[in-house]
C-alpha cells in the first residue's frame, strides 16, 4: 500500500521534473529571443508580441517550428500543464487508497481544470 | 531602454516576487503587478497575465519544497479548493449585479482587519485538544516539523474556513483577486493552523486555483511569452530561496511579513476604487 508520505515525494519529484522540463525551454526560448531582439527598443518590439488569441494547438505549431516566443510558450504550458497532473496524481492516490470523499472532491478539481484549461470564449 | 535590460530588470524584480510569494502563500502577483504596471508602464492585461505565471511557478517551485519538508497539508488544501472553485462560479455569476467598487472598499477593509488579526494571533499560547467533528471525520489533522520532531495539531472551525473559502472563490470570480490572502486567513483563523502550514498549504493551493484562469488568460492573448519568460525564471529562483528561507525563519517574523503585505494591497485596492480605476 501507498503511504501519504511516499505519494507527497513522488509529487514533489513531478513538480521538481516539471519545472526543470518548463524553466529550460523558457530559458531556451528567452535566451534566442535575446539574441534576436535584445538590442532593440522596448516599446517598438516588446508589445508585438502579444495580442494574438492562441490555443494549445497554435502553441505546439510554434513551438515546433522553433520561434522563441513559441518555444517559451511550450514552456510556459509545460508549467500549466504540471498542475493538471499533480491533481490527477491526487485523483489516482485518494482512489487507490479507497477515499471516497477525497476522491470526490480531487475529480470535481481535476474536471474543472481540464474544462478551464479547453474552454474557448 | 533595450529589451535586454528591461528583462535583466524584471527578472531581479521577480526574483524578490518569488521570495515573498514563498514566504507569505499569496504568490508572486503582489509585486509583478504594481512593477510591471507603474515602473515599466506594460499593460495591465499583460501585466495580470504574467502575473498568473508568477503564481503557478512560486506553487510549483515551493510546493515541491515543502511537500519534503512535511509542511504542506494537502487534504486541507483539496479539500478547500474544491470550495472556492463553487464560489468561484457563483461569482462570476453574481458579476453583472454587484458593484465593484463597493466590493473594492468592503474588502479592503477586511484586508486591514485581517492584517490585525494575523498579527495578534499568538499560535503558540494555544492549545487545542480536540478537532472538530468534520475535521475527523475527513481526517484532516496531521503533524508538522518544529525543531527536528514532528508535531501534532487539531483542527478547528471547518464551517467556518468553508465560508471564508466561500467568500474567497466569490472575491476572486467578481474582483480578479483576493483568494489567496482569504485562502492563508481562513487556514489561519478558522482552521486554527501551526502558520507555516497554512502559508505553505495556501502555496499548494494557488498554482491550482490559477492554472484554472490560464485557459482564459492564454485565449484572451493576456500570456504575452516576452514579457512572462524574465517574470518565470526570476520566481522560481526566489521562491526555491524563500522555502529555504521560511523553515529557519520566526513565525512571528512570517506573520508581520504577510500584515504588512496584505495592508498594502488593502491600500492599492482602496485607491483603485476611490479614484475610479477599477
Amino acid at each position: 500500500m501507498l503511504s501519504t508520505k511516499q505519494m507527497e515525494d513522488i509529487m514533489s519529484l513531478l513538480l521538481i521534473f516539471g519545472m526543470l522540463i518548463s524553466a529550460g525551454l523558457v530559458t531556451l526560448g528567452g535566451a534566442m529571443y535575446l539574441y534576436q531582439h535584445g538590442m532593440e527598443s522596448l516599446h517598438t518590439e516588446l508589445l508585438q508580441a502579444g495580442g494574438y488569441h492562441i490555443n494549445i494547438k497554435l502553441i505546439l505549431k510554434n513551438a515546433l517550428s522553433f520561434t522563441p516566443l513559441g518555444i517559451i510558450e511550450l514552456g510556459l504550458l509545460t508549467l500549466i500543464g504540471t498542475q493538471v497532473l499533480r491533481v490527477a496524481l491526487l485523483v489516482w492516490f485518494y482512489a487507490f487508497t479507497r477515499d471516497t470523499w477525497f476522491t470526490f472532491i480531487s475529480v470535481f478539481i481535476l474536471i474543472t481544470l481540464v474544462y478551464s484549461l479547453v474552454w474557448r470564449h | 531602454m533595450t529589451i535586454l535590460f528591461f528583462s535583466v530588470l524584471l527578472l531581479i524584480f521577480s526574483f524578490f516576487a518569488g521570495l515573498l510569494g514563498a514566504l507569505t502563500g499569496l504568490g508572486g502577483g503582489v509585486v509583478v503587478i504594481p512593477v510591471l504596471v507603474l515602473i515599466f508602464h506594460v499593460n495591465i492585461h499583460y501585466a495580470m497575465g504574467a502575473s498568473l505565471i508568477s503564481v503557478i511557478a512560486t506553487s510549483s517551485g515551493t510546493t515541491a519544497a515543502y511537500l519534503r519538508e512535511g509542511y504542506t497539508n494537502l487534504r486541507i488544501g483539496m479539500f478547500l479548493e474544491a470550495s472556492a472553485v463553487v464560489g468561484a462560479f457563483i461569482g462570476a455569476l453574481l458579476i453583472a449585479v454587484v458593484s465593484k467598487t463597493f466590493l473594492s472598499i468592503l474588502f479592503s477593509l477586511l484586508l486591514f482587519f485581517s492584517a490585525y488579526l494575523t498579527i495578534k494571533r499568538r499560535e503558540e499560547h494555544e492549545q487545542y485538544l480536540q478537532s472538530h467533528p468534520w475535521a475527523v471525520a475527513l481526517n484532516l489533522d496531521s503533524t508538522y516539523p518544529v525543531k527536528n520532531r514532528q508535531e501534532y495539531y487539531h483542527v478547528q472551525h471547518v464551517p467556518f474556513a468553508l465560508f471564508i473559502m466561500g467568500i474567497a472563490g466569490l472575491m476572486s470570480g467578481l474582483l480578479g483577486v483576493g483568494s489567496g490572502t482569504l485562502k492563508v486567513l481562513a487556514m489561519d483563523q478558522a482552521l486554527r493552523l501551526p502558520y507555516k502550514v497554512a502559508t505553505t498549504t495556501s502555496n499548494f493551493m494557488i498554482g491550482i486555483t490559477a492554472a484554472v484562469s490560464a485557459g482564459i488568460y492564454f485565449s484572451r492573448g493576456y500570456i504575452d511569452p516576452a514579457i512572462a519568460f524574465p517574470v518565470m525564471i526570476g520566481v522560481i529562483a526566489g521562491s526555491f530561496s524563500g522555502a529555504k528561507l521560511l523553515v529557519k525563519m520566526h513565525t512571528r517574523n512570517l506573520r508581520i511579513i504577510f500584515s504588512v503585505v496584505i495592508c498594502l494591497i488593502g491600500l492599492q485596492m482602496l485607491y483603485k476604487a476611490l479614484t475610479g480605476v477599477v
